[in-house]
């Protein structure tokens, strides 16, 4: 039925509760996953000054940001290939956009059949708005999307004394 | 995998698109499906000085009507299941909001997903999230599949 989903990760515990799922669901399904990371080069342009020298300093936090990235998603990749699942991994850099744009228009691209993602189950303010990217893949993804909590581990800790 | 899939309608269409994917899903996964509409706490009005126009008599009918036009819409989602053959069970219960119902009775029959439309019926077709799905997103502790 989910044949090709399209897995947004960023090596966060919230991303891997996603791939989780999303692992799950595809030993179930015999499905393949994408997996894509956006570096999002935005917060190290934010960085720079006029003098320029701090531009050097951008694309020293750039290339690290695209390193740790790659690295970060191949290893993501790797987990899924152990569970005998075919999986892709892909990076993308974002400069000006938003990191939801660009996976909406990469599960169009790819013509996904679903989206997994994770998203951070916080109390409070940030309770109440989601993830902002995952919110926007919500609204604006053209495939169904399957939403993951994860749970805080402190939050984990508290139920399991609870019980 | 999912075992057991909550699948609320409010009998709009675009939630009826919902129900036969959420079916043809839970049939994939062999999973049961637990149908559910909400009917929204009917309040009668109060005016002036404690005044109420609208007795418990018509609070009362308007609650039973509603009931019978939430099991309508649940006995729509039933046939699809059978004709799937995907274990079912119907649910209507009013609650004070929709997505308060959907979450109680998630929890309640221990369901393990919740499947749920984009929007319903007072949503506007691929622009916003229904502010019900917004507020079960929001709430639930268990994945939700938003179906668009």
């Amino acid at each position: 039925m989910y044949g090709r989903i399209l897995v947004p990760v960023d090596g966060s515990s919230t991303s891997t509760a996603g791939l989780d799922e999303a692992i799950r669901l595809a030993k179930n399904q015999r499905a393949k996953l994408r997996l894509v990371h956006v570096v999002d080069e935005y917060v190290a342009y934010q960085s720079y000054d006029i003098s320029g020298t701090a531009l050097y300093y951008a694309g020293d936090l750039i290339d690290s940001l695209r390193k740790s990235g790659r690295k970060m998603v191949d290893k993501a990749a790797a987990r899924v290939r152990k569970h005998g699942i075919t999986a892709e991994a892909a990076i993308f850099e974002n400069v000006a956009g938003r990191v939801a744009d660009f996976i909406v228009a990469e599960a169009r691209k790819w013509r996904a059949d679903l989206i997994v993602m994770g998203t951070h189950g916080r109390r409070g303010m940030n309770r109440l708005v989601l993830g902002s990217d995952a919110e926007i893949v919500v609204r604006t993804a053209p495939v169904p999307v399957l939403l993951v909590k994860s749970v805080a581990p402190k939050a984990r800790a508290r139920k399991k004394k609870a019980i | 995998m999912f075992k057991h899939i909550l699948i609320p309608t409010d009998g709009s269409p675009v939630a009826n698109k919902a129900v036969k994917a959420g079916i043809q899903f839970a049939r994939h996964l062999r999973a049961r499906v637990t149908g559910y509409h909400a009917i929204e706490t009917i309040h009668p009005q109060v005016y002036g000085e404690g005044y109420t126009i609208g007795s418990n008599k018509i609070v009362e009918t308007l609650t039973q009507r509603a009931r019978e036009m939430g099991v309508r819409k649940i006995e729509h989602v039933a046939k699809a299941a059978k004709a799937a053959g995907v274990p079912f069970r119907g649910i209507v219960t009013i609650a004070e909001t929709p997505y308060e119902g959907i979450i109680e009775t998630a929890r309640k029959q221990k369901c393990d997903a919740i499947f749920i439309a984009s929007h319903g019926r007072r949503g506007l077709a691929g622009l916003i999230l229904g502010s019900v799905t917004q507020k079960v997103l929001t709430h639930s502790k268990l994945p939700v599949l938003v179906y668009r």
